[in-house]
């Protein structure tokens, strides 16, 4: 089984177009190449236009929000 | 050993943040003789010989084209890495020398790390929120990283990571220069007075044995009220030789969007792949506008969500979900599977949920900000909606 590996920072989504990103803080806060994040004692997801959204202790799964093009017939996760 | 800022110092973090944020927007012509006075000296602080030519360029963009035409004739080796180490290095270790360790969680950037790593968490945290961040959020968040894709865009992979930022380095020049100024650390603060020259004189640098390429600044830059770059009647970000950065509340967009959004059709709306793009040209365009251009018919309603079924104009029809962004109270429209014909279905396609992971009882809360979304690992049924949504 393939070692999963903790990225250098917690930041969950990347805008190309703005340079924005969803970044998730607090002790022990870690994101991992799977797309796990592990908030052993809950953390705060910020982001510089959307308010900040608190999570309480946990471990969570990573998505991103999808769209459907319909003239490639196929989805994809959102991109901005 | 600083141990504290005192009040007087303390009252002076105003005064940083508009003279470093005034450094990193600057449309006025370069300061040629000052800047160059300060590329020789930051190869005196690396104690490499000072380069043979300095060559002055219009934009980064035409920075980036003509470095990499020069190098493929002439080989010359960057130095970068040695005149910022040289700098960095010295720098931390003085300003370490002075003031007490402390620990920090995260870590921005080696840079802003090696300074901060030296001040306690009152001092270091204060001087970051109160100067730092205030110009960083003007200057890099907004401008430099706009220029920085927009040039990567340009020339894909003959753009190399090679620069000094000059004016963008305007934040780790605010904190360096506070704590010269406001603490008196001026002993150990020399060493960063060539970059503080640089930044306070041009544009974005490149360093290398014999020649050091540096660029003109913006002649222009627009924001909006929140500092996003953005600008409704030409380039947010211009640069003497007519390069720059279009840009719409912070999101990059073409000429087109910008100053002939009547001009879009459809098709180029509807195959926008960018979110943030097509949101901006649903808002330049007005999402009246836009669906009468698709023919659109309601299907379904919930709270601002509406789904919609928009004629493609080649013969078909195809579901998309219109909805209001939350944060910024703009519409914005997205395709949704084929086989949806509610909004409850396109809220739960666009999340990756199915019908039976759905119980609002007894399933897991979820969170979602913008397009990302966090579950509980492991767990099997989740709520229909998210507990929290920004």
């Amino acid at each position: 089984m393939k070692k999963r590996t903790k990225l250098e920072k917690a930041i969950l989504a990347l805008g190309e177009s703005t340079g924005h990103f969803h970044e998730a803080h607090g002790d022990g806060v870690a994101l991992f190449d799977d797309g796990v994040l592990e908030a052993p004692h809950g953390a705060e997801v910020t982001h510089q236009e959307h308010a900040p959204v608190i999570v309480p202790p946990g471990t969570y799964e990573r998505s991103i929000v999808v769209e459907y093009d319909h003239f490639l017939e196929e989805y994809r996760n959102v991109a901005d | 050993m600083i141990e504290k800022l005192t009040d007087a110092q303390i009252v002076r973090f105003p005064e940083f943040v508009k003279k470093w944020t005034d450094i990193g927007l600057c449309t006025l012509p370069a300061d040629r003789l000052r800047a160059e006075h300060g590329i020789r000296l930051a190869y005196e602080t690396a104690k490499i010989k000072a380069p043979l030519k300095i060559v002055w360029t219009t934009s980064p963009l035409a920075q980036v084209l003509t470095e990499d035409v020069c190098l493929r004739i002439h080989k010359s080796a960057s130095v970068l890495d040695s005149v910022r180490a040289s700098v960095h290095a010295s720098v931390h270790a003085s300003v370490r020398a002075s003031v007490r360790d402390s620990v920090h969680a995260s870590v921005l950037d080696s840079v802003l790390d090696s300074v901060r790593d030296s001040v306690r968490d009152s001092v270091h945290a204060s001087v970051r929120d109160s100067v730092r961040a205030s110009v960083h959020a003007s200057v890099l968040d907004s401008v430099l990283a706009s220029v920085h894709a927009s040039v990567r865009d340009s020339v894909l992979d003959r753009y190399y990571w090679w620069f000094g930022n000059g004016q963008h380095d305007a934040p780790w020049c605010a904190y360096v220069n506070f704590f010269r100024e406001a603490a008196g650390l001026t002993e150990q603060t020399d060493k960063a007075e060539a970059h503080r020259l640089i930044t306070e004189s041009a544009g974005w640098f490149s360093p290398y044995t014999h020649i050091c390429w540096i660029t003109e600044r913006h002649r222009r830059v627009c924001r909006n009220g929140r500092g996003q770059l953005h600008s409704h009647d030409g380039m947010a970000v211009e640069y003497p030789d007519g390069w720059g950065v279009w840009a719409w509340n912070g999101v990059r967009v073409n000429e087109q969007i910008i100053l002939a959004p009547n001009t879009l059709t459809p098709k180029q709306i509807a195959k926008e792949s960018n979110a943030q793009v097509r949101q901006v040209m649903v808002e330049r365009v007005g999402i009246e506008r836009v669906c009468q251009l698709f023919n659109a018919k309601s299907v379904d309603k919930q709270g601002t969500y509406e789904l919609l079924v928009l004629d493609l104009g080649d013969g078909r029809t195809r579901p998309y979900l219109k909805m209001l962004n939350p944060s910024i109270g703009v519409w914005h429209v997205e395709g949704v599977h084929p086989s949806c014909d509610t909004v409850r279905k396109a809220l739960n396609f666009r999340v990756g949920l199915t019908e039976d992971q759905i119980d609002d009882i007894n399933g897991a809360d979820w969170y979602e900000q913008g397009d990302v979304i966090l579950k509980p690992k492991g767990v099997a049924k989740f709520k229909s909606s998210p507990t929290i949504l920004t």
